[in-house]
């Protein structure tokens, strides 16, 4: 008893704060009726000491008349009428069905059923308590709402308790607290995962939200890091395709490489690449989550967390990459994978596709990417087993073959050559000609050498 | 929930000295199980196909059942003397013989979008602003048309009907002179059949009831509507007495019928002119302040209530209809919830409550419907769409929509007990009774940042009952 008194007069008369019932009751770890019942007898205790002292705010629940002047509900008159017009052309229209009849009826019955009154629960000043009871048909119930040291200029001002109510309580566990505070318990709650939700005041989100979006940037230069380190690593190969494509056909086979992988330091990097799609607040303990737990049951349902763990299997697989090749072609095609994948993620940004979609990128991702691979073991395959079961055809195109001729000399050729093409890649034919460049310059890097050694002989 | 006794005694229940020995009783909520249908979830978006698909499977599945009821209403029917035949395509029909028969309404609307024009035009001008109705008196005409052709409909019966493109019909008529089709008498669906309702099977004796919310409109301002903050208290049954609070324990589930977000700006938003809205969203201004509202808003209500959360026209979802559920990341504290306690919904979504079947859109749908035909009486368009049997009639014509090729989803096979159109001017409901013993309840859901109201949807009755949260700002 004498805990709220002091509570209260400490936060109205020194602190010049408004306390709502909600307030004192996650305050004071009481029963919202409770707290109710401290305001108001807090609120007649000192005003009888000292008149208006404290001002209060009351809520009044019950049924009042639907005010005609506000468009917020017809008046029923109106909208009998609007019935009446609309209904009877539709009745006459139907000679044949009884269907209307019937309905017309039921629907009169319906809206003299339907009460004329209107449930209402309003927010109003102590002054005004009196008025706002007047005009309920019905008063249901009445009590303090809240109470402050000056009667408030504007109800909205309420809104800075709501904000301290909504600090407190979330940093409480809110399955537990409920009953405590006299909420309405829900036996039925299903938590995705059998954490609490991380405690967050919405300052600190609003940060994050910030944060989040500088992120991009490093990101990006992360993975052109990433790109420069790719030539000293001689393993980095063709591993992203296989990890593509593994993306695609299942979880399953990703599933069952990322443990053998094991390779854990790689998420640093993967954490950044990961919180993209998703909140940052999660990002650090669900990535390193992820890996174990997206198979399971409870998280399935969570779209972002896959996509999450998706990327996190691209990262980890890059690790136990097998077969040596050509590295300059590996990174160069990385790097256009890349792109596509950045463009592909911008898209998502602004256009109406939903980044739940996760399936979607990474398989639109390799169908561009048979391309480029098959091609490249002899450098001028142009016979290219086609993916999909899309329609397909086969083009001519001109090659450049080079090869080195039994003077050492190189010697460049254009040859016809059939490729064959899915309908769906006709969008990616400008693909060989960025190959050309590649070539020019590998060419002329030998050709150099041999314009030294030309001038060597001489 | 509303209660019998009214004296001052009950009344003034919290008006008391406190008595820390007082118990007060915890509430339970009452519980549902809830089925959400996943038929407007679009797994693959392909778009090589062509929109005539969905007009094409439209008629294939409505024709059987507008087939039935015209053979019903016009077999043997003689008219002057003269019998009237079926015929089955539009194109056979012949001048002066009386016959009927079905297909497609098509409104051929100067006023209305065409896509024909904007592709023809040279170059572009600014697109003129959305308009409030498409229609022009004497200048718009309604076309029929099945696989084989067109044919133009005349008759004073068409103006009664307020028919709109898309939705399926079978005429009686002649033709005319002119080539135009007199029609005499018009059928259409009605109102499919209807799972039967398993009674009140009232769980613990205690009434069961859904929430319905719509444009709540979040802007994360420090002036946002203090009635949102009501509205939780209330849900969360920490308002008004034990009676009231009882009362909200009754409520099972909380749907939000898009709109939930509004612009960051404080600018406040005017009735109609939200259309503008959905065009560029520009991801370098984005504001989370309303999304974190959002998130506040449904993190304290979920410990205690589920929630469905539908998309809506501004809201951050694809826009052609269906719309697909929000991103979870929108939600960063809320989608700790599993699915049962947090859904995130389609829209149009349709689910079963404790046998109680919902089918429910945003609004987009009416909205679309209101620009066809003359007057306001949005009400009568919501009942229309359901004897129409189609969600979205005017989807792909004037309403974005995805080319469905396999179905088309926007076919109401299954007619459900509560039909509710979100974000309308103003609350409305009519319970509509069909032939076969279909009872539905139409609901127009208000705007919740513009009037304040919640409706209220018991579900062993179908009664319905609005909430209005409201603030009584001092008078000087």
């Amino acid at each position: 008893m004498e805990n709220h008194q002091k509570f209260l007069r400490t936060a109205l008369f020194s602190e010049k704060s408004v306390i709502s019932y909600r307030l004192l009751s996650r305050k004071l770890k009481v029963h919202v009726n409770q707290a109710k019942e401290m305001l108001y007898d807090f609120h007649t205790t000192e005003n009888a000491r000292k008149p208006n002292c404290v001002h209060a705010t009351y809520i009044v629940t019950g049924f009042r008349k639907p005010r005609p002047s506000t468009k917020s509900k017809a008046g029923s008159d109106g909208e009998s009428k609007d019935m009446e017009m609309q209904c009877s052309p539709f009745d006459s229209s139907f000679p044949g069905t009884q269907t209307t009849v019937a309905g017309e009826g039921e629907e009169k019955r319906g809206k003299k059923r339907e009460g004329l009154m209107l449930r209402v629960v309003e927010l109003c000043q102590e002054e005004e308590l009196d008025v706002a009871k007047a005009e309920f048909e019905k008063v249901l119930s009445v009590h303090v709402y809240s109470l402050e040291p000056v009667p408030l200029k504007d109800l909205s001002t309420l809104t800075g308790c709501s904000a301290d109510v909504l600090e407190i309580i979330q940093k409480e566990d809110p399955l537990k607290m409920g009953a405590t505070y006299g909420t309405v318990l829900n036996p039925g709650t299903k938590r995705t995962t059998g954490r609490v939700p991380p405690a967050s005041d919405p300052k600190k989100s609003t940060l994050a939200v910030q944060e989040r979006r500088n992120e991009v940037a490093p990101k990006k230069e992360i993975k052109s890091e990433k790109k420069d380190i790719k030539p000293k690593e001689p393993e980095a190969g063709t591993d992203g395709k296989e990890k593509k494509i593994a993306t695609k056909v299942s979880t399953a086979p990703v599933k069952k490489t990322a443990p053998s992988a094991a390779a854990k330091p790689k998420r640093g990097q993967s954490n950044l690449f990961a919180s993209w799609g998703n909140v940052p607040k999660k990002s650090a303990e669900v990535v390193s989550e992820s890996n174990s737990v997206v198979q399971s049951p409870k998280t399935e349902d969570e779209p972002d967390v896959k996509m999450e763990s998706d990327d996190d299997d691209d990262e980890v697989e890059d690790e136990p990459s097998p077969p040596a090749r050509d590295n300059a072609e590996d990174i160069r095609k990385r790097k256009e994978k890349e792109d596509e994948l950045k463009k592909m993620m911008d898209d998502d940004g602004d256009g109406d596709i939903e980044m739940g979609d996760d399936d979607e990128p990474p398989a639109e991702v390799t169908k561009a990417e048979p391309l480029p691979e098959t091609e490249e073991p002899g450098e001028t395959a142009t016979d290219i087993p086609s993916t999909g079961g899309r329609r397909r055809g086969r083009r001519k195109i001109m090659k450049k073959v080079q090869s080195r001729d039994d003077e050492g000399y190189l010697v460049t050729k254009t040859e016809a050559a059939w490729e064959s093409f899915s309908e769906d890649e006709l969008e990616h034919l400008p693909k060989p000609k960025p190959k050309a460049p590649m070539k020019g310059k590998k060419g002329a890097a030998t050709g150099q050498g041999n314009i030294m050694s030309f001038f060597g002989k001489k | 929930m509303a209660s019998s006794s009214g004296s001052e005694h009950v009344i003034n229940s919290l008006l008391r000295a406190p008595d820390l020995e007082r118990i007060y009783s915890p509430l339970e909520r009452v519980q549902t199980d809830h089925v959400a249908d996943p038929r407007f979830i679009v797994k693959e978006r392909s778009y090589q196909q062509q929109f005539s698909d969905m007009y094409f499977l439209r008629l294939a599945k409505l024709k059987p059942a507008v087939e039935e009821a015209a053979m019903e209403a016009w077999d043997d029917t003689e008219i002057s003397g003269e019998k009237v035949l079926h015929v089955d395509r539009v194109l056979d029909v012949r001048q002066g013989e009386m016959c009927w028969i079905l297909g497609t309404v098509y409104m051929d609307m100067p006023l209305k979008p065409n896509i024909l024009d904007d592709i023809t035009k040279d170059h572009w001008v600014a697109a003129p602003p959305p308009r409030e109705k498409y229609t022009e008196p004497g200048q718009d005409q309604t076309m029929l048309e099945d696989e084989s052709g067109r044919l133009r409909l005349i008759g004073g019966i068409l103006s009664t009907q307020n028919l709109v493109t898309g939705c399926v019909i079978a005429v009686m008529g002649s033709e005319t002179h002119d080539g135009d089709f007199e029609v005499v008498d018009l059928i259409i669906p009605d109102l499919p059949p209807q799972k039967k309702l398993l009674g009140s099977v009232k769980k613990e004796g205690r009434g069961r009831k859904v929430a319905l919310c719509s444009g709540l409109r979040f802007r994360g301002n420090v002036n946002e509507g203090y009635e949102t903050e009501l509205l939780v208290e209330w849900l969360l049954g920490e308002i008004g007495d034990q009676e009231e609070q009882e009362g909200a324990a009754s409520i099972a589930h909380l749907i939000l019928a898009g709109n939930s977000l509004g612009v960051p700006l404080a600018i406040p938003i005017v009735a109609g002119e939200e259309k503008t809205k959905k065009y560029g969203y520009d991801a370098s201004t984005y504001n989370a302040s309303p999304a974190l509202a959002l998130d506040n808003f449904l993190s304290q209500l979920l410990p205690s209530l589920p929630v469905t959360i539908m998309p809506g026209e501004a809201d951050p979802a694809n826009v052609s209809l269906p719309q697909q559920p929000l991103h979870p990341a929108i939600f960063p504290t809320a989608k700790q919830y599993g699915p049962g306690t947090f859904d995130r919904g389609t829209n149009p979504w349709t689910a079963e409550m404790d046998g109680v079947t919902f089918l429910g859109t945003s609004g987009q749908t009416l909205d679309d419907v209101y620009k066809y035909v003359e007057g306001d009486d949005r009400l009568g368009m919501a009942e229309r769409l359901l004897r129409w049997r189609l969600v979205a009639p005017t989807a792909p014509d004037t309403l974005w929509s995805y080319p469905f090729h396999d179905k088309d989803q926007f076919v109401i096979e299954e007619c459900p007990h509560v039909f509710f159109v979100g974000n309308q001017p103003e609350y409305k409901t009519s319970l509509l009774e069909g032939g076969d013993g279909q009872q539905v309840r139409v609901i127009l859901i208000p705007k919740f940042s513009e009037t304040g109201q919640i409706v209220i949807v018991d579900l062993d009755t179908l009664d319905v009952e609005t909430v209005m949260f409201s603030l009584r700002e001092r008078k000087e």
